[in-house]
């Protein structure tokens, strides 16, 4: 049997389809997000089961998550992603005591029991200081892509403290920056550090390990080394993190057609 | 071995009252860098906070001057070895009763001194105290004239972290720009840098009204009381006259104001406020109505003023005076 | 009359009170269809979901017809009080008095949230320097500068202290702009000393015993105040007449959470129950009538409960939730996301709590007031919530955050820490503005995930 679980998350629709029977995920596919977010997530939906030879009615039953689970009319049912994620991170790292997840526009921290349930779990505010969408404003301030910046970060002598918690203070911040001639590697590392400093800070006293970084800006080289050093602890890299709410709603489905 | 560190923020703590318990008093510009930081929180607050888990403070006093102070005493905690302590500092004072509680705060930070392992204040010592920090803060001042606008915040910030004075030395001239009034919240060390800006720019701070600054100075003590209820004359000279935005109401402040601008001409007015400071940026449309010069309005955001826009603006404030 | 319990729109309400109306529906002076509001701009009607109820009707009148009574009692002749950051002290002493009317001009920050913008009294606000860093409750200010809504007040008192900064700087401009203000001092509440007298605070507290007489030295200069005002004094005799009708009040309302609060299923919308307890501060401007809804809707309730009918079913997600929410549509999104109420904390607990009777009576006020969990440390507040929240069987705390309130950016992660690590219920924060419409999504996200998060405890035993 065929489950398929679909992220639509802020910046990216991403897609797991899992074969029960094989216990195995059988494709997966992302696309960007954009207005029609139904229709994108479809065709991509389609495009996946096509490339694997399969149609919409091999497919048994699809759980929406993400921030616009709500508008995928063609799924059975929706979860939110922190639930997906945890079920996402309880299949790649089973071990997980704390799952964080630092995607396009929020960020989330959720505390796993050892059955791997949400015991609790924590949102970033409504600004995007630790999230993706920073490292996206700061990649196009640096005339830099989101991918080069972990690598840009990787040579900086000493990161610049970036102390604004919003985004937009922040980029003000980085432009004065820019203009007093600090090294744009300094900036980019001073901006990694800041959005573990932020997710750090809605972790509080409570990390538990082992800790596992899941999202799509988990992929940025050193951010999970970033993290650590803002936690004082390891951090685990999950297996194709900006898979793992995919994963884990495709794996919900699978649980509800069992 | 050295006493213990008190620190604290609000100019409503009388340093004297600490060193008379046989504590050291330590007035804190705090760190911008490793500040608590959370959506909504000030800066100066978090930052605050985070100096009192400082690794050589003993206790942090916390004043209800406002309410982001008052539970910044909440913040943390566990990460260092020292006691808090929340003095309730009357924001009416109009009655009796408001300058009675005061009083009664004072001795209540007393007790919790004698707690943390100091003493109740031998007699004389307490005026004594009294008149060595009043001296200093006359030559604090009188230094003014002969310094840099920012040597002479390093100096006060010195001298309110450690009680002491560095020798007088006239090496660094004053820059002898435009002369300003700086009005508004409390000053983090990084904020200094604003006092850069502004001799860089071709001013000078005239006068101090920040929080850190002389506008929050007791008045000068009453020697005659300071001999028979030296607690008292603490009290009056703090409580009775330092004319704070906190007030309710805050005519003193616009008192102060009017006074101030008669008695040292400026050419215009920057208000620093810290974001989601509520105190000062409500109060930034009638200063700008009471002043008959220029005011700017700074947001201490981020690391300070004196970088980027923050500059931009303080260059722009100087050249438009000029 | 009684049909079982149901969510209407405003369109839904329409047919139904035409229905009651035909079935002999009596209505007080101020009742009427809910609809009459929406030409009055109070556009959020048109997306709120309301209680059928007889009850609820005349709770919404009561409450949207505030500004019309303040304005009969202008032209009457009786004095009125604008009580400000005062959630349920200085109204208990002016309702003691023959004359006076006392309102919650703070009660303003609903404006902005019922009217949908349309009255620009944040715009008003913004004009004048006191922007989004600021509470909504700025929105108060405005009205004052519109003079569009509640008549301006004879005497306006506001406490000062340990209160929120946000509202003590707004009534500073306020009094900036020629408005005169009775400031009164609440302290910080601080824990006794060893060797120092603690007196017991309504709701478990306590307090040095200094604290409670300065308190009590300043509600008695607030008292002259007002007798004053009245041209007569506020004596023992009033204000011990007075303190028994408010307690009615909240005697009243403490019966009604309780029975909303422990029932298998919720006998009241939490929307509706939310309105009901705003009656303690302040009585919306007419104690007696208060204590009129509130009998109502306790009759309701009680049919309700002992026909195990309500809202949401016995499946719904018991959340205990702290703080007002600027925007009245986040109680419908919470029974829309699969939760309901089954405890409430909105910083006014201490006017919930029966003011002491076995005490003399300025004392007794004194000590409600030092009782204002605004007053005292956020720990405080919290291990009352964690307790309360436990005993309730809270299975999710949510705090809901004011934007801009000076207390919230520290107060929240301590309130969710405390019931999480006291009582190991889960708990999330949420902010919510006036038009919550923006957030709704990221909102319900954090929702849902709190009731997942709960629903898989029950299955764990956890």
């Amino acid at each position: 049997m065929i489950v398929a679980g679909v992220d639509a998350g802020s910046r990216a629709i991403k897609i797991v389809l899992y074969d029960t029977a094989a216990g195995a995920v059988a494709g997966r596919a992302s696309c960007d997000q954009g207005v029609r977010q139904e229709d994108i997530a479809a065709r991509a939906l389609d495009g996946l089961l096509a490339d694997l030879g399969l149609a919409r009615g091999d497919v048994a039953r699809v759980v929406a998550t993400g921030y616009g689970r709500a508008a995928l009319a063609f799924a059975d049912s929706a979860v939110t992603e922190i639930t997906c994620h945890a079920r996402g991170v309880r299949a790649v790292a089973p071990e997980a005591r704390t799952a964080v997840d630092i995607g396009g526009q929020d960020s989330k921290v959720i505390w796993l029991d050892a059955g791997g349930a949400v015991r609790d779990f924590v949102m970033n505010d409504r600004c995007a200081a630790g999230t993706g969408r920073f490292l996206e404003v700061v990649a196009s301030r640096l005339d830099a892509g989101v991918a080069d910046l972990g690598a840009m970060a990787a040579e900086s002598a000493q990161p610049v403290p970036i102390s604004s918690t919003c985004v937009v203070f922040a980029e003000t911040e980085i432009v004065g920056l820019l203009a007093s001639a600090a090294d744009p590697r300094d900036i980019a590392a001073g901006v990694q550090k800041s959005i573990a400093s932020r997710v750090a800070s809605m972790v509080g006293r409570r990390a538990v390990e082992p800790v596992v970084l899941t999202g799509g800006v988990a992929l940025v080289p050193g951010m999970a080394a970033a993290l650590a050093a803002a936690l004082g602890c390891p951090v685990a890299l999950a297996p194709d993190p900006q898979y793992t709410g995919a994963l884990g709603a495709a794996l919900l489905a699978a649980e509800a057609r069992a | 071995m050295p006493l213990p560190s008190v620190i604290f923020a609000s100019s409503f703590v009388p340093p004297e009252w600490i060193e008379a318990h046989g504590l050291r008093p330590s007035r804190v510009a705090p760190r911008a860098a490793g500040a608590v930081e959370r959506e909504g929180l000030c800066p100066f607050a978090g930052a605050f906070a985070a100096a009192a888990d400082g690794p050589d403070v003993a206790a942090a006093v916390f004043t209800t001057t406002c309410d982001q102070m008052r539970r910044a005493a909440e913040i943390g905690g566990d990460g260092g070895r020292a006691e808090r302590f929340v003095m309730h500092v009357p924001s009416t004072w109009q009655t009796p009763a408001a300058h009675r509680l005061y009083r009664e705060e004072l001795g209540r930070l007393g007790r919790f001194l004698v707690r943390l392992g100091g003493h109740g204040p031998a007699p004389g010592e307490l005026a004594a105290c009294m008149e060595r920090r009043e001296a200093m803060r006359d030559e604090v001042l009188a230094r003014r004239p002969r310094l840099t606008s920012r040597a002479h915040g390093d100096l006060a910030m010195r001298f309110h972290e450690t009680g002491v004075l560095p020798p007088a030395s006239d090496t660094v001239p004053a820059s002898g720009g435009s002369p300003l009034m700086l009005l508004g919240g409390p000053m983090r060390r990084e904020d200094l840098g604003l006092f850069d800006t502004i001799d860089r720019s071709g001013g000078c701070v005239a006068v101090d009204g920040t929080e850190s600054g002389e506008r929050e100075w007791p008045r000068r003590f009453d020697r005659r009381r300071m001999g028979g209820d030296p607690a008292g004359e603490l009290a009056d000279a703090y409580f009775g006259h330092i004319p704070a935005v906190f007030r309710r109401p805050d005519s003193g402040l616009f008192d102060w104001l009017a006074a101030a601008l008669r008695a040292t001409p400026v050419r215009g007015i920057v208000v620093v406020t810290h974001p989601w400071c509520d105190a000062w940026r409500a109060e930034v449309p009638r200063i700008r109505d009471a002043s008959p010069v220029p005011v700017l309005a700074l947001d201490l955001a981020g690391a300070g003023a004196s970088a980027g826009e923050g500059s931009t603006r303080v260059e722009a404030f100087l050249e438009a005076l000029r | 009359m009684n049909a079982p319990p149901r969510r209407l729109t405003l369109d839904d309400w329409d047919a139904r009170y035409g229905d009651l109306r035909r079935a002999g529906l009596r209505e007080p002076s101020y009742g009427g269809p809910l609809r009459r509001h929406v030409a009055d701009g109070d556009h959020r009607l048109l997306r709120l979901q309301f209680d059928n109820s007889a009850a609820a009707l005349r709770l919404w009148n009561f409450l949207l017809t505030e500004e019309d009574r303040l304005h009969a009692a202008r032209a009457e002749g009786r004095r009125i009080v604008g009580a400000m950051k005062d959630l349920g002290t200085v109204p208990v002493m002016a309702y003691s008095l023959p004359g006076v009317v006392a309102f919650y001009p703070d009660g303003a920050w609903w404006t902005p949230c019922v009217m949908e913008m349309s009255d620009e009294l944040l715009a008003v606000a913004d004009r004048m320097g006191i922007d989004e860093t600021f509470c909504p409750v700025r929105a108060m200010l405005g009205a004052f500068v519109t003079r569009r809504h509640f008549p301006i007040p004879d005497l306006l008192v506001c406490s000062a202290g340990a209160v929120c900064d946000d509202f003590s700087a707004i009534a500073q401009r306020l009094n900036g702009l020629g408005h005169p203000i009775l400031w009164w001092e609440a302290p910080h509440r601080s824990e006794p000393e060893p060797d120092e007298e603690a007196v017991p605070l309504p709701g478990g507290g306590r307090a040095p015993r200094a604290q409670v007489a300065f308190l009590e030295s300043e509600l008695r200069r607030v008292g002259e105040a007002l007798g004053r005002l009245a041209g007569t004094d506020l004596d023992d005799a009033r204000l011990a007449d007075g303190i028994q009708r408010a307690n009615g009040i909240r005697r009243r309302l403490r019966e009604l959470r309780e029975a909303c609060f422990t029932a298998r299923v919720a006998p009241l919308p939490a929307l509706e129950l939310l309105i009901a307890e705003m009656l303690a501060i302040h009585f919306c401007s007419d104690l007696e009538e208060a204590g009129a809804v509130l009998d109502d809707l306790l009759d309701e309730v009680r049919r309700r409960v002992a026909a195990g009918t309500g809202f949401g079913g016995a499946d719904a997600v018991r959340v205990y939730w702290v703080n007002p929410v600027a925007d009245l549509r986040m109680m419908n999104r919470l029974e829309a996301a699969g939760g309901r109420l089954c405890g409430t904390e909105f910083l006014f607990s201490h006017a919930l709590d029966g003011i002491p009777e076995d005490v003399p009576c300025w004392e007794a006020l004194a000590r409600a007031a030092a009782a204002d969990p605004m007053a005292g440390p956020a720990r405080d507040r919290a291990a009352r919530i964690a307790r309360d929240a436990a005993a309730l069987g809270a299975e999710a705390v949510i705090v809901s955050r004011i934007p801009g309130a000076s207390h919230c950016a520290t107060e929240g992660g301590v309130m969710a820490d405390a019931v999480r690590a006291a009582a190991g219920i889960p708990a999330v924060e949420i902010e919510v503005p006036p038009l919550s419409d923006a957030v709704a999504a990221q909102v319900s996200t954090r929702m849902e995930a709190l009731f997942e998060t709960a629903r898989a405890r029950r299955g764990c035993g956890t």
